[in-house]
């Protein structure tokens, strides 16, 4: 009889650890791994879903069990036996989660140390990742120059041009990013590369990932952010391409960033600092530019309503005209709130030149003034 | 100060009826259906709350919400009021009118303290419902800086909310201290500390957490405001301070907190299995002890909450603690399927929440351990997948342990039973709308949903219309519930002393109990689980005035689970 019972345990528990491990042979909960890391991750997770699952099923198992076996039949009044404990067995049901939890420990150690991966490598490539109210955006390292024209001062003021919306990486190899905040707490995170890192204002977080497959992935904002926080998990992209693509890019990144740094308040440059450096599109709308966000009040014809706030000297601060209207609303924008939009909401430091420089404010403004 | 109260309270008269609800009163048991019913109200809108955020979840793209900002009040009051204001109180409330039942006393150790207690939340919840007319929080109910600072969040609802936590936070250690001095040094005699109650032990564990870490929320609650009133800058780093520091302080409290709101359910959890069972509690010192090891353990792994922003050599050891949580913990989950093993298990409304709470609590448990491991988490932290386990172990564990204890203990509180047809229809509805609601998120948090967002990415689609369905379902099961307590109030069959046939000495006085609540000093049951033993028998019959001394209970516990019932 005792035999049989403990034949049955073991029968049981042989059936639902055959069980655990079907399932954490097989499953696929996550998106596509699309870096070195992720596959280290999953098969973390899938091994701790085997064990998992074998618990769960445990526990489920003795409930039911339990209240089917156990369930008082109908007209018994008695008790159930006065059972207290059994030493022995709650030393091991304490016994066995330690011993688990403690390899689970170690695993999970052993995966951290391989993915986080601190020591730089020599083919890795830096990416700045910057997170504002309510987007990403990304600076790149200059490739080398030896145009006699460009001094290191030019390099500096090429430098601040070297920035986009979107994150490309090259394909397989080390990436490795270092991470700011312009104003609240936002966390950088791209599902599919197992990646996250808060953005935390006054300090360079990092994180490191390698990509393994092509393709076009969100990079999205885990960290709640304000007003905007949804919308900015579904404004940048990060693009892998191959080595030579990449290269391609940032070349042309570069071309780009030199031809502003020549004329740097022109209207044109003003157009791509509003799409790629300064993401307005993540709350305005801008029909010129492609623009459609839906947090702050539309762009579309200021440069007619600011000539008419002008004229009617409407809360005009350092000049009189509809260029001091619209410098005025991106400094200083809680003076300027267009009816129906709270304060607070647009990024409050545009007025520091380390945030905005002279160059890129009047560049805008350039560019917004063409706006009818 | 009793010497000044005693003639006052003698010379008003006293409010009777349901008035008495509603006035100053220094009874435990008013005191704690106060706990009990202001924390139901919230209950109640917090789940509003909740049911307009899942309707807005409905459909990738915004429906009800006009902006993000009313979208992020809407889940930072959810989440505040249903744990400060529903969950905390709620069980507080369960251990005032408990605790002086289960020791045999007439009071708390320290009445009028306790009534002060309980009077610093109605204000506390005015100021937290004031922030709509000021503009509301909308930082989230963990409120990072420097979002929840004076630069990005400059309305004064968030100043409100502060306020309003740190009376909760005041309540809460000015109950602790009451728990703590009642329990230590009021138990009747032949009640030793291992004959304690297992709800008494959790109120026990719980107040001493309450006391280790509710003063770092207080700490943390003056900073913001100061931050925000007085223009120091703690926390905001453009002026120096360290948004970090926010969080360290926070978790340092706010972790301990889910213990704070999950032991005490633990504690009914193991007074109803038991019960209902008719079986003693497996294990009982493994439990109580457990309650202190999760107690200490909770209050050093706050880290892990921050294993995204940590510098990353700490992360590790706030995964080893974490990871540790779990044994405790699956000691009680295997100690209360110990408990109905061998049982004559009854399914009334109370033992069906306290199976919920088993077959539920056990995923947030598990889901916990998955969190805990530093690389699993990056993928999940902030996201649908944390949103899971959390309501997994507060709603599936906490509410589920407060239905169980609303059902069991209703009785003696208001000495009418609940009608069981509508508590199966509300558990059956609660059951499946809850598994309904939650379990789909953990698949949306392991494809990578960021949490707090009212538009999303449309993949996510079905599974957020399969959860916002679930959540229907529960507003829906409030409904019988609500119909039972209004009904069985003035119409429910009469529970008489001990309906349940226990053995915990709340069930040896009338329903409800007298005011002074016993008559004479009561003779505790030599084991308060001590179902289906000749002195749990003796004591039942006799009505509570024969406790035969302890004898099976001392070595029962070393005998083989297979041993015959007979007994010695």
């Amino acid at each position: 009889m005792k035999l049989n019972r403990y034949a049955i345990y073991i029968l049981v528990g042989a059936i639902f650890i055959a069980i655990g491990v079907f399932v954490g042979l097989t499953a696929r909960v996550f998106p596509v791994a699309a870096s070195a890391e992720a596959a280290a991750v999953d098969s973390l997770f899938n091994f701790m879903l085997a064990i998992a699952v074998v618990v769960f099923l445990i526990v489920e198992g003795g409930i039911i069990y339990s209240i089917i076996r156990f369930r008082r039949r109908a007209g018994d009044e008695t008790d159930g036996a006065p059972i207290h404990g059994n030493t022995a067995l709650e030393i091991t049901w304490t016994a066995i989660p330690a011993v688990i939890v403690f390899v689970l420990s170690i695993y999970s150690y052993q995966v951290y140390v391989t993915i986080r991966n601190p020591e730089p490598k020599d083919n890795e490539v830096r990416v700045g990742v910057i997170g504002q109210q309510f987007a990403w955006k990304f600076t790149y390292e200059m490739p080398e120059d030896d145009d006699p024209e460009v001094t290191p001062e030019v390099r500096e003021r090429i430098k601040q041009y070297m920035i986009d919306s979107t994150l490309y990486v090259p394909l397989n190899r080390p990436v490795r990013a270092l991470i700011e905040s312009q104003d609240v707490i936002h966390s950088f995170y791209i599902p599919e590369f197992r990646i996250k890192q808060d953005a935390t204002p006054g300090r360079v977080s990092e994180a490191y990932f390698t990509p393994v497959q092509k393709g076009e992935w969100w990079v999205v904002c885990a960290e709640l952010c304000g007003v905007g926080h949804a919308a900015m998990s579904q404004i940048n992209r990060v693009v892998v391409l191959e080595q030579n693509e990449f290269d391609q890019y940032i070349a042309q990144l570069y071309a780009k960033a030199k031809e502003t740094a020549n004329d740097p308040r022109s209207p044109e440059v003003g157009k791509q600092l509003i799409v790629n450096k300064y993401a307005c599109g993540a709350c305005h709308v801008l029909d010129d530019a492609g623009l459609v966000g839906n947090i702050g009040p539309s762009l579309n014809g200021i440069a007619t309503r600011a000539e008419g706030h002008a004229e009617r000297g409407e809360g005009l601060v350092g000049g009189n005209d509809a260029a001091a209207y619209i410098r005025g609303s991106i400094v200083n924008p809680n003076l300027y709130l267009v009816p129906g939009y709270a304060a607070g909401i647009m990024p409050q430091n545009y007025g520091n030149p380390n945030v905005m420089s002279e160059d890129d404010l009047e560049a805008i403004v350039n560019y917004l003034l063409t706006i009818r | 100060m009793a010497t000044t109260v005693q003639p006052r309270t003698a010379a008003v008269p006293k409010p009777r009826g349901i008035a008495k609800y509603f006035a100053w009163s220094i009874d435990h048991k008013v005191i704690g259906i106060q706990y009990i019913g202001l924390s139901f109200f919230f209950f109640l809108f917090g789940g509003l709350l909740a049911e307009l955020i899942r309707i807005e979840l409905l459909t990738p793209a915004a429906s009800l919400m006009v902006d993000g900002g009313a979208y992020n009040t809407l889940f930072t009051m959810h989440g505040t009021i249903m744990i400060f204001l529903f969950v905390v109180p709620m069980l507080a409330g369960f251990g005032n009118y408990l605790v002086p039942l289960m020791l045999g006393q007439k009071d708390m150790a320290f009445p009028w303290l306790n009534a002060f207690a309980f009077w610093m939340l109605p204000p506390a919840g005015l100021i937290m419902l004031a922030g709509w007319l000021v503009g509301p929080a909308q930082a989230g109910w963990t409120s990072y800086f420097p979002l929840s600072g004076p630069q990005f969040s400059p309305f004064d609802g968030q100043t409100l909310w502060a306020i309003s936590l740190h009376l909760i936070g005041a309540s809460s250690i000015l109950g602790a201290v009451n728990f703590i001095v009642t329990i230590l040094n009021m138990r009747p005699p032949g009640m030793s500390i291992w004959q304690m109650p297992l709800f008494v032990w959790a109120t026990l564990a719980t107040s001493i957490i309450i006391l280790v870490a509710t003063p770092f929320l207080a700490g943390g609650l003056t900073l913001m405001l100061l931050d925000r009133l007085a223009g120091t800058s703690f926390f905001s780093p453009a002026t120096g301070g360290d948004p970090l520091l926010w969080q360290n302080v926070f978790w340092f409290y706010s972790h301990p907190a889910v213990y704070i709101m999950v032991l005490p359910a633990m504690g009914i959890l193991s007074e109803v299995l038991s019960v209902h069972a008719r079986k003693p509690v497996f294990g009982y010192r493994f439990i109580a002890l457990s309650s202190l090891a999760i107690g200490f353990l909770g209050c050093i792994v706050w880290g892990h909450h921050m294993f995204t922003s940590l510098a990353s050599w700490a992360r590790i050891p706030f995964m080893l603690t974490t990871m540790l949580i779990a044994v405790p913990t699956g000691v009680k989950m295997f100690s209360w399927i110990g408990t109905l093993w061998g049982g004559k298990i009854r399914f009334t409304s109370a033992m069906l929440f306290a199976l919920g709470f088993l077959s539920m609590f056990v995923l947030g448990g598990i889901t916990g351990v998955f969190l805990a491991s530093v690389p699993v988490d990056i993928h999940l932290h902030d996201t649908y997948f944390v949103v899971a386990h959390f309501h997994f172990v507060l709603f599936g564990g906490s509410v589920f342990a407060i239905f169980a204890g609303l059902y069991h203990w209703f009785p003696k509180m208001s000495g009418r039973m609940l009608n069981e047809r509508l508590g199966k229809i509300h558990f059956a509805l609660t059951y499946v709308g809850f598994f309904l609601t939650f379990f789909p998120m953990h698949f949306l948090g392991l494809e990578g949903m960021p949490r707090r967002i009212y538009t999303y990415d449309p993949k996510y689609e079905a599974l957020n219309a399969l959860s916002t369905i679930g959540a229907l379902i529960m507003a829906v099961a409030v409904v019988p519930f609500l119909v039972n307590v209004a009904v069985s109030l003035v119409a429910g069959k009469p529970a008489g002393k001990n309906p349940w046939r226990a053995l915990t000495l709340e069930w040896t006085v009338s329903s409800p109990p007298p005011e002074h609540n016993f008559d004479e000093p009561p003779i505790p049951a030599s084991d308060p689980y001590g179902y289906g033993t000749p002195e749990g028998a003796a004591y039942l019959a006799s009505g509570g005035k024969v406790a035969l001394p302890v004898s099976a209970h001392g070595h029962a516990h070393d005998q083989p689970i297979e041993r015959p019932a007979t007994g010695d």
